[in-house]
């Protein structure tokens, strides 16, 4: 574990709370939260209604897609990232009680790091990362806090990517941040303050990006966080100040987009807890005055059990934990102090799908297992039939939370996981698992096409590293190719494309726009120079007739004698055609 | 008093090496069609592939019996001389307890036994090894004891065409993890500690005879070593031509898969194997 609570206790800025405000000391209006400090549950009220705010604005934030693709939307997964944070945080700090902001702010940072998803989602997780190392030991969050808070939420946001670029909900995040730095104001002020910077920066990231100017659009991500500093900034402030109109967030909705619906978002919550065993959760309380000892009761589980969350302190400890068998884990709960909060979800239907799929499931482990992102049933077939220990649903719009990720991971049973994220918007979550668990590790695949190239190059008997490192290197020896229909019309890159027409993306970038779905698929090919010893892997998508994808491959055979072209059923919902060429 | 070398026909060593160093060669027997026959002795390699190719059931086949063993050694020991007996992998076939039980009823002392953890012309290459030891003199005991010092230096990789005939003949262990038939890949196998472990797939077969060089190439130098194919000599010659850095071509041996290896590695297999230069 990352993040635990009892770290608050012994922080570097303990010692400047020995003399604590007094409660009473919070002025409230009545109408709104706190006017020049917030405690732990105003924060959390604050995020809750961010949160909210967020979903009322998903559609808006997902239509924001640079690429006219069906994409891993942005919106959702900020939102998704945000639900978990928000509802860690409503675990630790119940209702009706007093919290410190110090409790609140590293909950959510838990939260929002086991649940996110997409770029934006690691983004976000590192950002309350920042955010609660601020304001580790606080009772209150008051103005100076906030200016602080913003600074390291804006370097752990920052550091979450390895190449920052400017004109994305990075930038959004910093001026939001240097807006209220050094800014003597109150805190609502400086809320306040921030929410005006964060718009324009928002406004300005078209001129930072010249691929949002193009496709006449702001940064979605960006925009999200607008929506979070905003939706906050309407709960701190209450009625007090009916000037926070949200409605002028309006003027960011860039071109309509009625191509790409919300995606099933049921389906994701279904999918949240894939394992085997038993997801238990729990509350150890302290009783008589015996305190607890965190560490003890984390490490108990840590040996005994599989995705161990364990958090609290001397009176309270709350435990995560997936277990073939509860009835140990509740009788050494019990043996501590009172139990409450029991939940128990069973989850082997993860397990009977692993042994179904004919490796056995966790009872085969190997020392080395791949573990595969993918979408559509032809490809995990393609992936499991090729010695994959499974594989984690997800990619184009679905993407896996780094949570789901480390539980897959953990499913396969193996002593190490090298997972292919194969969708440049799965590649950060599955980094950022690999940060918090050792076993697992990333080959940066970003198409489906690269996956199967890594995946060629893994020798199972190998060290993670060794196949690492030949995987990784097996990447960029192929081309990849990818075919969807446009969800909106746009210009971009010099193409035009109109909304329905087949785009032919090479390496993740448009290339050519035609009616024809054959035509695109072919003209990207050939931008890859095709040569007489090539090899050309053709996944055809679901919906997309065997035909298609066959006259596409006599006409390459006649074009380009020596050639081996390989049509595989991939089954893929969103893409007509996936290529890979060798 | 001479040091006589035993082996099994799953060695696929050529005849004109056998006959060169005074080689006895058990043949393993091969189940085809409801017909047991003696590898080498009553089927030929060009029969056997061509009906493989033709489907019917699937081939099997059985290690020398104990008689076998106990024929030979009681033969050779017979006239004074002692054997090195150095067989296919425990892991992969019987052979071995065959010749143990042999050993065992009968003249046990004059007979050394090895298993070398390996399987067609890698075993041959330690065959050759072993003979050339024996030439150099000294008991079967202190040739069998150098011959085991030294098998760390016989490798041997296959570039198969399919793991089909691997699977079906039950010997497919660790490649196991290359089993699949969404793709039509080419896998590399590598003997390793007694089984054939997977190395990779390269997508068609240019490739795997191309990566098959690039593999054998690390492991050199070499001081012997044998191009192999099942039914494909024109593609074995052009690999061995690739080889040719590494020995010149006249050095290089040219070996077939026999019945016993084809039943289990199939038509269109290629193979390399070598015994490297001491360090």
């Amino acid at each position: 574990m990352i993040y635990n609570c009892s770290d608050l206790d012994d922080g570097p800025l303990a010692s400047l709370y020995l003399i604590a405000p007094a409660t009473d000391s919070t002025i409230r209006d009545g109408n709104g939260l706190s006017m020049d400090q917030l405690r732990g549950q105003d924060l959390q009220a604050a995020f809750s209604a961010a949160t909210s705010c967020l979903e009322e604005y998903r559609d808006a934030v997902n239509a924001l897609n640079v690429f006219p693709v069906p994409d891993g939307d942005t919106g959702t997964n900020m939102l998704l990232t945000m639900r978990s944070a928000v509802q860690s945080a409503a675990d630790a700090c119940p209702d009706g009680e007093d919290h410190s902001v110090a409790a609140v702010s590293a909950a959510l940072a838990q939260g929002a790091f086991f649940g996110a998803r997409g770029n934006s989602g690691v983004i976000l997780s590192q950002f309350f990362k920042g955010f609660s190392d601020a304001l580790t030991g606080k009772e209150y969050l008051a103005a100076p806090d906030l200016a602080r808070a913003l600074m390291l939420a804006t370097k752990g946001a920052y550091s979450s990517v390895g190449n920052p670029v400017e004109g994305t909900m990075l930038t959004v995040i910093r001026m939001a941040s240097e807006a209220v730095q050094g800014v003597d104001d109150g805190l609502l002020d400086l809320w306040g303050t921030a929410y005006q910077a964060s718009q324009d920066a928002l406004s300005n990231t078209p001129e930072q990006l010249p691929v949002l100017r193009e496709a006449g659009v702001v940064d979605a991500g960006g925009f999200g966080v607008v929506i979070l500093i905003g939706g906050a900034l309407r709960a701190i402030s209450g009625t007090a100040s009916p000037s926070i109109d949200l409605s002028e967030l309006g003027r960011f909705q860039g071109a309509a987009n009625n191509g790409s619906g919300p995606i099933d978002s049921g389906y994701l919550d279904s999918t949240m807890e894939e394992e085997w065993g038993n997801c238990t959760q729990f509350i150890i309380s302290s009783v008589d005055g015996l305190e607890l000892d965190l560490e003890q009761v984390r490490k108990h589980f840590q040996e005994t059990a599989l995705s161990t969350v364990v958090v609290g302190d001397e009176r309270s400890v709350r435990v995560h934990i997936h277990v073939e068998d509860t009835a140990p884990a509740l009788s050494y709960a019990v043996s501590l102090g009172a139990v409450s909060d029991v939940k128990i979800e069973n989850m082997d239907w993860q397990n009977e799908r692993f042994a179904a799929s004919g490796h056995g499931g966790v009872k085969q482990a190997a020392a080395l297992a791949l573990l595969p992102v993918v979408q559509g049933d032809g490809l995990a077939h393609l992936f499991r039939d090729s010695g994959c220990a499974g594989v984690i649903e997800g990619g184009q719009t679905m993407n896996p939370s780094v949570q789901q990720i480390i539980d897959a991971a953990r499913s396969t049973g193996a002593k190490d996981v090298i997972v292919l994220p194969n969708n440049s918007n799965v590649v950060l979550a599955a980094e950022q698992a690999a940060g918090s668990e050792p076993f697992l590790h990333v080959v940066p695949t970003k198409s489906v096409p690269q996956g199967v190239a890594a995946m060629f190059a893994f020798n199972p008997e190998g060290l993670w590293q060794e196949n690492v490192e030949s995987m990784s290197a097996a990447i960029s020896e192929i081309a990849s190719v990818e075919v969807t229909a446009a969800v909106r019309g746009v210009k971009i890159g010099g193409v035009e494309v109109k909304e329905g027409q087949y785009i032919g993306l090479l390496e993740g970038k448009i290339v050519t726009a035609e009616d024809n779905v054959q035509g695109a698929l072919r003209t990207a090919l050939d931008l890859t120079g095709l040569s007489s010893d090539a090899i050309v892997s053709i996944y055809y998508g679901a919906g997309c007739p065997l035909s298609d994808a066959q006259s596409v491959a006599a006409t390459l055979e006649s074009d380009h004698p020596g050639i081996q072209v390989d049509l595989i059923d991939g089954g893929q919902p969103h893409h007509q055609f996936l290529a890979s060429v060798e | 008093m001479t040091v006589r070398i035993v082996t099994d026909s799953s060695a696929d060593l050529p005849a004109e090496l056998v006959q060169q160093h005074q080689i006895t060669v058990l043949p393993c027997y091969v189940v085809v069609d409801d017909q047991t026959l003696k590898d080498g002795v009553d089927i030929q390699a060009d029969d056997f592939y061509r009906r493989l190719q033709a489907g019917g059931p699937t081939p099997t086949t059985a290690q020398p019996t104990v008689a076998d063993f106990q024929a030979v050694y009681q033969d050779l020991t017979s006239q004074g001389d002692q054997v090195v007996s150095i067989h296919v992998s425990g892991k992969l076939s019987g052979t071995l307890n065959s010749a143990e039980q042999a050993k065992g009823s009968l003249y046990g002392e004059a007979v050394e036994i090895i298993d070398s953890r390996l399987a067609a012309m890698p075993l041959g290459l330690v065959v050759l090894e072993a003979a050339a030891l024996a030439a150099e003199g000294g008991s079967h005991q202190e040739v069998a004891e150098k011959v085991r010092q030294g098998l760390n230096l016989h490798h041997g990789l296959f570039a198969l065409d399919t793991l089909e005939f691997l699977q079906k003949g039950g010997r497919i262990g660790k490649a196991q993890a290359f089993l699949g038939s969404v793709l039509n890949v080419k896998p590399i196998l590598r003997l390793h500690e007694g089984e054939a472990h997977p190395v990779e797939r390269p997508r068609n077969r240019e490739r795997a005879l191309h990566r098959l060089v690039e593999l054998v190439k690390e492991l050199g130098p070499v001081r012997r070593m044998a191009v192999i194919h099942s039914t494909d000599a024109e593609r074995m010659a052009v690999l061995k031509q690739e080889l040719t850095g590494l020995l010149p071509a006249d050095q290089i041996i040219e070996a077939r898969f026999g019945s016993t290896l084809g039943t289990y590695i199939g038509p269109d297999a290629l193979g390399v194997a070598i015994t490297q230069e001491a360090r």
